[in-house]
Protein backbone atom coordinates (compact mmCIF):
# COMPACT_ATOMS: atom_id res chain seq x y z
CA UNK A 1 0.00 0.00 0.00
CA UNK A 2 1.07 3.67 -0.65
CA UNK A 3 1.98 5.48 1.99
CA UNK A 4 -0.37 8.74 1.30
CA UNK A 5 1.41 10.59 4.19
CA UNK A 6 3.87 12.36 3.28
CA UNK A 7 1.90 13.71 0.26
CA UNK A 8 -0.57 15.63 1.73
CA UNK A 9 -2.06 18.42 4.03
CA UNK A 10 -2.24 16.47 7.40
CA UNK A 11 -2.45 19.41 9.43
CA UNK A 12 -6.13 19.50 9.78
CA UNK A 13 -7.24 16.69 12.70
CA UNK A 14 -10.37 15.77 10.40
CA UNK A 15 -7.96 15.19 7.11
CA UNK A 16 -5.85 12.99 9.19
CA UNK A 17 -8.10 11.54 10.78
CA UNK A 18 -9.55 10.21 7.42
CA UNK A 19 -6.45 9.83 5.84
CA UNK A 20 -5.57 7.15 8.84
CA UNK A 21 -8.60 5.49 8.37
CA UNK A 22 -8.49 5.46 4.55
CA UNK A 23 -5.04 3.82 4.82
CA UNK A 24 -6.19 1.28 7.20
CA UNK A 25 -9.35 0.27 4.99
CA UNK A 26 -6.41 0.25 2.27
CA UNK A 27 -4.81 -2.15 4.23
CA UNK A 28 -7.90 -4.34 4.28
CA UNK A 29 -10.24 -3.32 7.51
CA UNK A 30 -13.65 -2.97 6.60
CA UNK A 31 -14.62 -1.20 10.03
CA UNK A 32 -12.20 1.50 9.14
CA UNK A 33 -13.73 1.48 5.61
CA UNK A 34 -17.50 1.75 7.69
CA UNK A 35 -16.15 4.67 9.89
CA UNK A 36 -15.42 6.69 6.65
CA UNK A 37 -18.64 5.93 5.33
CA UNK A 38 -20.51 6.94 9.18
CA UNK A 39 -18.41 10.47 8.74
CA UNK A 40 -19.85 11.50 5.41
CA UNK A 41 -22.91 9.42 4.66
CA UNK A 42 -25.50 12.30 5.72
CA UNK A 43 -23.29 14.89 3.76
CA UNK A 44 -23.14 12.31 0.45
CA UNK A 45 -26.76 11.67 0.43
CA UNK A 46 -27.46 15.04 1.07
CA UNK A 47 -25.77 16.47 -2.41
CA UNK A 48 -26.96 13.84 -4.43
CA UNK A 49 -30.66 13.49 -3.52
CA UNK A 50 -30.01 17.52 -4.65
CA UNK A 51 -28.62 16.08 -7.89
CA UNK A 52 -31.16 13.10 -8.34
CA UNK A 53 -34.57 14.37 -6.14
CA UNK A 54 -35.63 11.14 -6.32
CA UNK A 55 -35.31 9.80 -2.57
CA UNK A 56 -35.40 6.07 -3.49
CA UNK A 57 -32.85 6.73 -6.56
CA UNK A 58 -30.91 8.89 -4.28
CA UNK A 59 -30.60 6.22 -1.83
CA UNK A 60 -29.35 3.59 -4.54
CA UNK A 61 -26.90 6.18 -5.88
CA UNK A 62 -25.40 7.03 -2.17
CA UNK A 63 -24.85 3.18 -1.92
CA UNK A 64 -23.42 2.69 -5.25
CA UNK A 65 -20.71 5.48 -4.63
CA UNK A 66 -19.65 3.80 -1.28
CA UNK A 67 -19.56 1.08 -3.06
CA UNK A 68 -17.11 2.32 -5.66
CA UNK A 69 -15.15 3.95 -3.15
CA UNK A 70 -14.38 0.71 -1.51
CA UNK A 71 -13.85 -0.80 -4.86
CA UNK A 72 -11.40 1.32 -5.86
CA UNK A 73 -9.39 3.14 -2.61
CA UNK A 74 -6.37 1.85 -4.25
CA UNK A 75 -6.72 5.32 -6.81
CA UNK A 76 -7.23 7.60 -3.92
CA UNK A 77 -4.15 9.83 -5.04
CA UNK A 78 -4.03 11.69 -1.85
CA UNK A 79 -5.15 15.13 -0.87
CA UNK A 80 -9.26 15.41 0.86
CA UNK A 81 -11.13 12.35 1.02
CA UNK A 82 -13.97 14.00 1.54
CA UNK A 83 -13.45 15.76 -1.80
CA UNK A 84 -12.59 12.44 -3.06
CA UNK A 85 -16.01 10.37 -1.97
CA UNK A 86 -18.34 13.45 -3.38
CA UNK A 87 -16.41 13.40 -6.62
CA UNK A 88 -17.47 9.59 -6.71
CA UNK A 89 -21.07 10.33 -6.16
CA UNK A 90 -21.28 13.34 -7.93
CA UNK A 91 -19.87 11.44 -10.93
CA UNK A 92 -22.54 8.63 -10.08
CA UNK A 93 -25.14 11.14 -9.86
CA UNK A 94 -23.70 12.29 -12.87
CA UNK A 95 -24.70 8.91 -14.62
CA UNK A 96 -28.17 8.78 -13.16
CA UNK A 97 -29.06 11.67 -14.73
CA UNK A 98 -27.54 10.77 -18.39
CA UNK A 99 -29.50 7.45 -17.99
CA UNK A 100 -32.92 9.21 -17.27
CA UNK A 101 -32.13 11.18 -20.28
CA UNK A 102 -31.17 8.47 -22.97
CA UNK A 103 -34.66 6.81 -21.32
CA UNK A 104 -37.33 9.93 -20.46
CA UNK A 105 -39.40 8.61 -17.44
CA UNK A 106 -41.62 10.58 -15.35
CA UNK A 107 -40.45 13.57 -13.61
CA UNK A 108 -39.05 14.25 -10.50
CA UNK A 109 -41.96 13.19 -7.43
CA UNK A 110 -42.67 16.58 -5.44
CA UNK A 111 -40.54 17.01 -2.38
CA UNK A 112 -42.81 17.50 -0.24
CA UNK A 113 -42.09 14.87 2.92
CA UNK A 114 -41.19 15.62 6.02
CA UNK A 115 -37.47 14.21 5.50
CA UNK A 116 -36.61 18.10 3.90
CA UNK A 117 -38.34 20.24 6.77
CA UNK A 118 -35.78 21.91 8.72
CA UNK A 119 -35.04 20.61 12.20
CA UNK A 120 -37.95 22.43 14.56
CA UNK A 121 -36.75 23.46 17.89
CA UNK A 122 -38.54 23.92 21.05
CA UNK A 123 -38.44 27.80 21.08
CA UNK A 124 -38.83 28.12 17.31
CA UNK A 125 -41.70 31.00 16.28
CA UNK A 126 -43.89 28.88 14.56
CA UNK A 127 -44.92 31.27 11.80
CA UNK A 128 -40.73 31.52 11.20
CA UNK A 129 -40.52 27.95 11.35
CA UNK A 130 -43.82 27.13 8.90
CA UNK A 131 -42.83 29.93 6.63
CA UNK A 132 -39.23 28.61 6.41
CA UNK A 133 -40.61 25.03 5.74
CA UNK A 134 -42.59 26.63 2.83
CA UNK A 135 -39.75 28.51 1.39
CA UNK A 136 -37.60 24.80 1.45
CA UNK A 137 -40.43 23.47 0.03
CA UNK A 138 -41.52 25.61 -3.15
CA UNK A 139 -36.87 25.53 -3.76
CA UNK A 140 -37.00 22.14 -3.41
CA UNK A 141 -39.67 21.64 -6.23
CA UNK A 142 -38.54 24.92 -8.32
CA UNK A 143 -35.05 23.08 -8.50
CA UNK A 144 -36.36 19.80 -9.51
CA UNK A 145 -37.79 21.20 -12.31
CA UNK A 146 -35.09 22.87 -13.88
CA UNK A 147 -32.52 21.47 -16.11
CA UNK A 148 -30.40 18.17 -14.65
CA UNK A 149 -27.07 20.17 -15.56
CA UNK A 150 -28.28 23.81 -13.75
CA UNK A 151 -29.05 22.18 -11.50
CA UNK A 152 -25.90 20.02 -10.61
CA UNK A 153 -23.55 23.69 -10.85
CA UNK A 154 -26.34 25.21 -8.67
CA UNK A 155 -25.96 22.55 -6.11
CA UNK A 156 -22.52 22.19 -6.37
CA UNK A 157 -21.81 26.21 -5.97
CA UNK A 158 -24.27 27.53 -4.20
CA UNK A 159 -25.05 24.44 -1.62
CA UNK A 160 -21.54 22.46 -1.69
CA UNK A 161 -19.43 25.56 -1.89
CA UNK A 162 -17.42 24.77 -4.51
CA UNK A 163 -15.71 27.02 -6.90
CA UNK A 164 -16.46 27.08 -11.10
CA UNK A 165 -12.98 25.55 -11.54
CA UNK A 166 -13.77 22.53 -9.12
CA UNK A 167 -17.26 22.13 -10.93
CA UNK A 168 -15.76 22.69 -14.31
CA UNK A 169 -13.37 19.81 -13.38
CA UNK A 170 -16.20 17.62 -11.67
CA UNK A 171 -18.40 17.98 -14.46
CA UNK A 172 -16.04 18.32 -17.21
CA UNK A 173 -17.44 21.13 -18.79
CA UNK A 174 -15.22 25.01 -19.25
CA UNK A 175 -15.44 27.00 -16.86
CA UNK A 176 -18.15 29.61 -18.86
CA UNK A 177 -20.08 26.62 -19.56
CA UNK A 178 -20.25 26.29 -15.38
CA UNK A 179 -21.19 30.21 -15.13
CA UNK A 180 -23.53 30.30 -18.01
CA UNK A 181 -25.52 26.97 -15.99
CA UNK A 182 -25.67 28.38 -12.86
CA UNK A 183 -27.02 32.12 -13.77
CA UNK A 184 -29.57 30.84 -16.48
CA UNK A 185 -30.65 28.17 -13.63
CA UNK A 186 -31.21 31.26 -11.03
CA UNK A 187 -32.92 33.37 -13.49
CA UNK A 188 -34.96 29.16 -14.34
CA UNK A 189 -35.57 29.03 -10.43
CA UNK A 190 -37.32 33.13 -10.43
CA UNK A 191 -39.04 32.24 -13.16
CA UNK A 192 -40.36 28.62 -11.08
CA UNK A 193 -40.77 31.00 -8.37
CA UNK A 194 -42.63 33.88 -9.53
CA UNK A 195 -45.50 33.63 -7.31
CA UNK A 196 -43.84 32.71 -4.64
CA UNK A 197 -40.98 35.04 -4.47
CA UNK A 198 -42.55 37.18 -1.44
CA UNK A 199 -41.53 33.62 0.71
CA UNK A 200 -37.64 34.83 -0.37
CA UNK A 201 -38.06 38.56 -0.34
CA UNK A 202 -37.35 40.93 2.80
CA UNK B 1 -44.16 55.66 -25.57
CA UNK B 2 -42.95 52.58 -24.49
CA UNK B 3 -44.08 51.18 -20.52
CA UNK B 4 -41.03 49.91 -17.65
CA UNK B 5 -42.61 46.93 -18.30
CA UNK B 6 -41.47 46.70 -22.35
CA UNK B 7 -38.54 48.68 -22.05
CA UNK B 8 -37.70 45.75 -19.28
CA UNK B 9 -38.33 43.53 -22.07
CA UNK B 10 -35.88 44.18 -24.23
CA UNK B 11 -33.10 44.18 -21.47
CA UNK B 12 -30.44 41.53 -21.08
CA UNK B 13 -31.29 39.13 -17.92
CA UNK B 14 -28.81 37.22 -18.25
CA UNK B 15 -26.21 40.14 -17.76
CA UNK B 16 -28.57 41.34 -14.53
CA UNK B 17 -27.85 37.55 -13.12
CA UNK B 18 -24.26 37.59 -14.39
CA UNK B 19 -23.71 40.92 -12.98
CA UNK B 20 -26.02 39.44 -9.26
CA UNK B 21 -23.06 36.33 -9.32
CA UNK B 22 -20.56 38.87 -9.19
CA UNK B 23 -18.87 37.45 -12.95
CA UNK B 24 -18.65 40.34 -14.91
CA UNK B 25 -15.74 42.36 -15.95
CA UNK B 26 -15.14 46.15 -15.67
CA UNK B 27 -17.00 47.07 -19.02
CA UNK B 28 -19.93 44.70 -18.59
CA UNK B 29 -19.97 45.37 -14.96
CA UNK B 30 -20.49 49.07 -15.38
CA UNK B 31 -23.18 48.66 -17.60
CA UNK B 32 -25.43 45.89 -15.57
CA UNK B 33 -25.08 48.50 -13.03
CA UNK B 34 -26.08 51.27 -14.98
CA UNK B 35 -29.44 48.66 -16.24
CA UNK B 36 -30.09 47.90 -12.57
CA UNK B 37 -30.30 51.31 -11.11
CA UNK B 38 -32.23 52.69 -13.96
CA UNK B 39 -34.80 49.64 -14.65
CA UNK B 40 -37.25 49.23 -11.66
CA UNK B 41 -37.95 45.50 -12.87
CA UNK B 42 -34.19 44.45 -13.50
CA UNK B 43 -33.16 45.65 -10.03
CA UNK B 44 -36.11 43.73 -8.72
CA UNK B 45 -34.86 40.67 -11.19
CA UNK B 46 -31.34 41.06 -9.15
CA UNK B 47 -32.56 40.85 -5.90
CA UNK B 48 -34.65 38.33 -6.47
CA UNK B 49 -31.51 36.36 -7.68
CA UNK B 50 -29.34 37.12 -4.68
CA UNK B 51 -32.23 35.83 -2.40
CA UNK B 52 -32.73 32.79 -4.14
CA UNK B 53 -28.67 32.38 -3.91
CA UNK B 54 -29.09 32.45 -0.19
CA UNK B 55 -31.97 30.49 0.56
CA UNK B 56 -30.55 27.86 -2.27
CA UNK B 57 -27.37 27.83 0.20
CA UNK B 58 -29.25 27.85 3.26
CA UNK B 59 -31.39 24.54 2.69
CA UNK B 60 -31.64 22.16 5.32
CA UNK B 61 -29.59 19.22 4.09
CA UNK B 62 -32.28 15.90 3.90
CA UNK B 63 -32.42 12.87 6.46
CA UNK B 64 -30.71 10.27 4.86
CA UNK B 65 -33.15 7.18 4.79
CA UNK B 66 -30.75 4.62 5.89
CA UNK B 67 -27.06 3.33 6.70
CA UNK B 68 -24.83 3.05 3.96
CA UNK B 69 -22.04 0.81 6.02
CA UNK B 70 -21.01 -1.55 4.17
CA UNK B 71 -21.51 -5.47 5.28
CA UNK B 72 -18.48 -7.92 5.43
CA UNK B 73 -20.49 -10.42 2.75
CA UNK B 74 -20.97 -7.14 0.51
CA UNK B 75 -17.51 -5.96 1.27
CA UNK B 76 -16.08 -9.73 -0.48
CA UNK B 77 -18.43 -9.40 -3.70
CA UNK B 78 -17.01 -5.54 -4.22
CA UNK B 79 -13.55 -6.82 -4.19
CA UNK B 80 -12.03 -7.08 -7.79
CA UNK B 81 -10.90 -10.52 -8.59
CA UNK B 82 -9.30 -11.94 -11.78
CA UNK B 83 -9.17 -9.86 -14.90
CA UNK B 84 -10.47 -6.69 -12.89
CA UNK B 85 -7.96 -6.99 -10.16
CA UNK B 86 -5.52 -6.75 -13.00
CA UNK B 87 -7.23 -3.93 -14.59
CA UNK B 88 -8.03 -2.18 -11.81
CA UNK B 89 -4.50 -2.04 -10.14
CA UNK B 90 -3.51 0.44 -13.50
CA UNK B 91 -5.90 3.36 -11.85
CA UNK B 92 -2.97 3.08 -9.07
CA UNK B 93 -1.33 6.23 -8.67
CA UNK B 94 1.59 4.14 -8.43
CA UNK B 95 1.13 3.03 -11.81
CA UNK B 96 0.58 6.76 -13.26
CA UNK B 97 3.39 6.37 -15.38
CA UNK B 98 1.92 4.10 -17.44
CA UNK B 99 -0.11 7.01 -19.85
CA UNK B 100 2.97 8.43 -20.79
CA UNK B 101 4.13 5.12 -21.35
CA UNK B 102 1.33 3.78 -23.64
CA UNK B 103 1.66 7.06 -25.59
CA UNK B 104 5.12 7.07 -25.97
CA UNK B 105 5.13 3.27 -27.20
CA UNK B 106 2.07 4.26 -29.12
CA UNK B 107 3.94 7.00 -30.68
CA UNK B 108 7.36 5.23 -31.95
CA UNK B 109 5.22 2.32 -33.02
CA UNK B 110 3.47 4.80 -35.26
CA UNK B 111 6.56 6.65 -35.91
CA UNK B 112 7.98 3.10 -37.06
CA UNK B 113 5.50 1.89 -39.17
CA UNK B 114 5.80 5.07 -40.85
CA UNK B 115 9.10 5.26 -41.07
CA UNK B 116 8.96 1.37 -42.69
CA UNK B 117 6.62 2.65 -45.16
CA UNK B 118 8.94 5.04 -46.86
CA UNK B 119 10.19 3.49 -49.95
CA UNK B 120 14.49 4.65 -48.93
CA UNK B 121 13.46 2.56 -45.59
CA UNK B 122 11.98 -0.23 -46.81
CA UNK B 123 13.38 -0.85 -49.83
CA UNK B 124 15.48 -3.67 -48.28
CA UNK B 125 12.29 -5.10 -46.70
CA UNK B 126 10.29 -4.92 -49.73
CA UNK B 127 13.01 -6.59 -51.80
CA UNK B 128 13.61 -8.68 -49.18
CA UNK B 129 10.05 -9.89 -48.97
CA UNK B 130 9.29 -9.95 -52.86
CA UNK B 131 12.59 -12.17 -53.01
CA UNK B 132 13.91 -14.32 -50.16
CA UNK B 133 16.99 -14.52 -51.74
CA UNK B 134 19.68 -11.93 -51.32
CA UNK B 135 19.84 -8.50 -53.52
CA UNK B 136 23.00 -6.22 -54.07
CA UNK B 137 22.96 -3.46 -55.81
CA UNK B 138 25.21 -2.23 -57.70
CA UNK B 139 25.57 1.30 -58.57
CA UNK B 140 28.27 2.41 -61.01
CA UNK B 141 28.22 6.38 -61.51
CA UNK B 142 30.91 5.64 -64.30
CA UNK B 143 29.08 3.72 -66.37
CA UNK B 144 25.93 5.63 -65.95
CA UNK B 145 23.82 2.66 -66.85
CA UNK B 146 22.65 -0.16 -64.81
CA UNK B 147 20.33 -3.07 -65.82
CA UNK B 148 17.98 -4.63 -63.64
CA UNK B 149 18.12 -7.96 -62.03
CA UNK B 150 14.87 -9.90 -62.16
CA UNK B 151 15.09 -10.66 -58.06
CA UNK B 152 15.22 -6.73 -57.53
CA UNK B 153 12.95 -5.21 -60.05
CA UNK B 154 9.93 -5.57 -57.47
CA UNK B 155 12.59 -3.26 -54.99
CA UNK B 156 12.84 -0.87 -57.90
CA UNK B 157 9.63 -0.38 -59.09
CA UNK B 158 8.21 0.00 -55.33
CA UNK B 159 10.32 2.91 -55.32
CA UNK B 160 9.92 5.03 -58.05
CA UNK B 161 11.59 8.17 -56.63
CA UNK B 162 15.14 6.26 -56.66
CA UNK B 163 15.47 5.26 -60.13
CA UNK B 164 12.90 7.12 -62.29
CA UNK B 165 14.88 7.11 -65.07
CA UNK B 166 17.78 5.09 -66.41
CA UNK B 167 21.15 6.74 -65.22
CA UNK B 168 19.66 9.59 -63.52
CA UNK B 169 21.92 11.00 -60.33
CA UNK B 170 20.66 11.22 -57.28
CA UNK B 171 23.47 12.44 -55.22
CA UNK B 172 26.17 15.06 -55.84
CA UNK B 173 28.67 12.21 -55.74
CA UNK B 174 27.01 10.97 -59.27
CA UNK B 175 25.75 7.71 -57.14
CA UNK B 176 22.82 5.83 -59.06
CA UNK B 177 21.36 3.67 -57.18
CA UNK B 178 19.48 0.68 -59.57
CA UNK B 179 19.82 -2.39 -58.72
CA UNK B 180 21.58 -4.55 -61.12
CA UNK B 181 22.33 -8.21 -60.70
CA UNK B 182 25.91 -8.67 -59.31
CA UNK B 183 25.92 -12.08 -57.99
CA UNK B 184 30.11 -11.68 -57.44
CA UNK B 185 29.91 -8.33 -55.96
CA UNK B 186 27.11 -10.51 -53.57
CA UNK B 187 30.41 -12.19 -52.85
CA UNK B 188 32.39 -9.13 -52.08
CA UNK B 189 30.14 -7.32 -49.65
CA UNK B 190 30.43 -9.95 -47.62
CA UNK B 191 33.99 -10.42 -47.60
CA UNK B 192 35.03 -6.55 -47.75
CA UNK B 193 32.38 -4.67 -45.93
CA UNK B 194 34.97 -2.17 -44.73
CA UNK B 195 36.21 -1.76 -48.35
CA UNK B 196 36.26 1.60 -49.08
CA UNK B 197 37.93 1.96 -52.44
CA UNK B 198 36.55 3.64 -55.53
CA UNK B 199 34.45 2.31 -58.30
CA UNK B 200 32.55 -0.91 -57.42
CA UNK B 201 33.11 -0.55 -53.91
CA UNK B 202 30.74 -2.25 -51.95
CA UNK B 203 28.82 -1.96 -49.12
CA UNK B 204 26.43 -4.11 -46.93
CA UNK B 205 23.78 -2.90 -45.17
CA UNK B 206 20.30 -1.68 -45.86
CA UNK B 207 19.48 1.00 -48.45
CA UNK B 208 20.02 3.59 -46.11
CA UNK B 209 22.64 5.44 -48.31
CA UNK B 210 24.12 5.51 -51.66
CA UNK B 211 27.90 4.59 -51.15
CA UNK B 212 29.69 8.13 -52.16
CA UNK B 213 32.05 6.81 -55.04
CA UNK B 214 29.20 4.91 -56.94
CA UNK B 215 29.76 1.28 -54.92
CA UNK B 216 27.15 -1.64 -54.54
CA UNK B 217 24.58 -0.85 -52.10
CA UNK B 218 23.07 -4.26 -50.11
CA UNK B 219 19.99 -2.85 -49.31
CA UNK B 220 18.78 -5.66 -47.16
CA UNK B 221 20.32 -8.44 -45.36
CA UNK B 222 21.23 -11.22 -46.99
CA UNK B 223 19.41 -13.45 -45.34
CA UNK B 224 16.13 -11.44 -45.63
CA UNK B 225 15.31 -10.68 -42.48
CA UNK B 226 16.71 -7.37 -41.03
CA UNK B 227 14.53 -5.67 -43.61
CA UNK B 228 10.91 -6.55 -42.23
CA UNK B 229 12.28 -6.26 -38.80
CA UNK B 230 11.25 -2.72 -38.41
CA UNK B 231 8.11 -2.83 -39.45
CA UNK B 232 7.39 -5.75 -37.25
CA UNK B 233 8.87 -4.16 -34.26
CA UNK B 234 6.83 -1.04 -34.32
CA UNK B 235 3.55 -3.09 -34.72
CA UNK B 236 5.03 -4.67 -31.90
CA UNK B 237 5.49 -1.69 -29.76
CA UNK B 238 2.32 -0.12 -31.01
CA UNK B 239 0.27 -3.15 -29.50
CA UNK B 240 2.08 -2.94 -26.48
CA UNK B 241 1.74 1.15 -26.38
CA UNK B 242 -2.29 0.90 -27.03
CA UNK B 243 -2.91 -2.18 -24.75
CA UNK B 244 -1.22 0.09 -21.68
CA UNK B 245 -3.41 2.98 -22.45
CA UNK B 246 -6.66 0.85 -23.06
CA UNK B 247 -6.10 -0.93 -20.07
CA UNK B 248 -5.76 2.22 -18.16
CA UNK B 249 -8.84 3.79 -19.63
CA UNK B 250 -10.40 1.06 -18.38
CA UNK B 251 -9.35 0.99 -15.21
CA UNK B 252 -9.99 4.83 -14.67
CA UNK B 253 -13.77 3.78 -15.76
CA UNK B 254 -14.20 1.50 -13.55
CA UNK B 255 -12.71 3.32 -10.83
CA UNK B 256 -15.33 6.03 -11.72
CA UNK B 257 -17.95 3.61 -12.57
Amino acid sequence: MEDLRPTTVVDDPVQRRDLILLERARSGDLDAFNDLVSCYQDQLFALVVRMVPDRDQASDVTQEAFFSAYRNLGSFRGGSVKSWLNRIAVNAAMDTQRARKRRPVQPYPELEDESWQPPATEDADPVHTALTTERTTALNVALASITEDQRTAIVLYDVEGYDYAEIAEMTGVSLGTVKSRIHRGRLALRDRLADRMELFRG
Amino acid sequence: MPTDSERHARHDALLVAAFAAGDLADGERERAAALVAECGECRLLHDDLLAIARATAALPAAVRPRDFRIAPEQAARLQPAGWRRFVAAFASPRLAMTRQLGVGLTTLGLAGLLISSIPSFSLGGMAAGASPAPEYFSVDASQGEAAASPAAAPAASAAPAFGPDDGQTLQGSGGVLLPEPVVPAATDAVTSENDTGAGGRTQRGTAAGVDEGGGAIAPGDPDGGSGSLLPVASAIVLVAGLALLLARRAARRMVAG
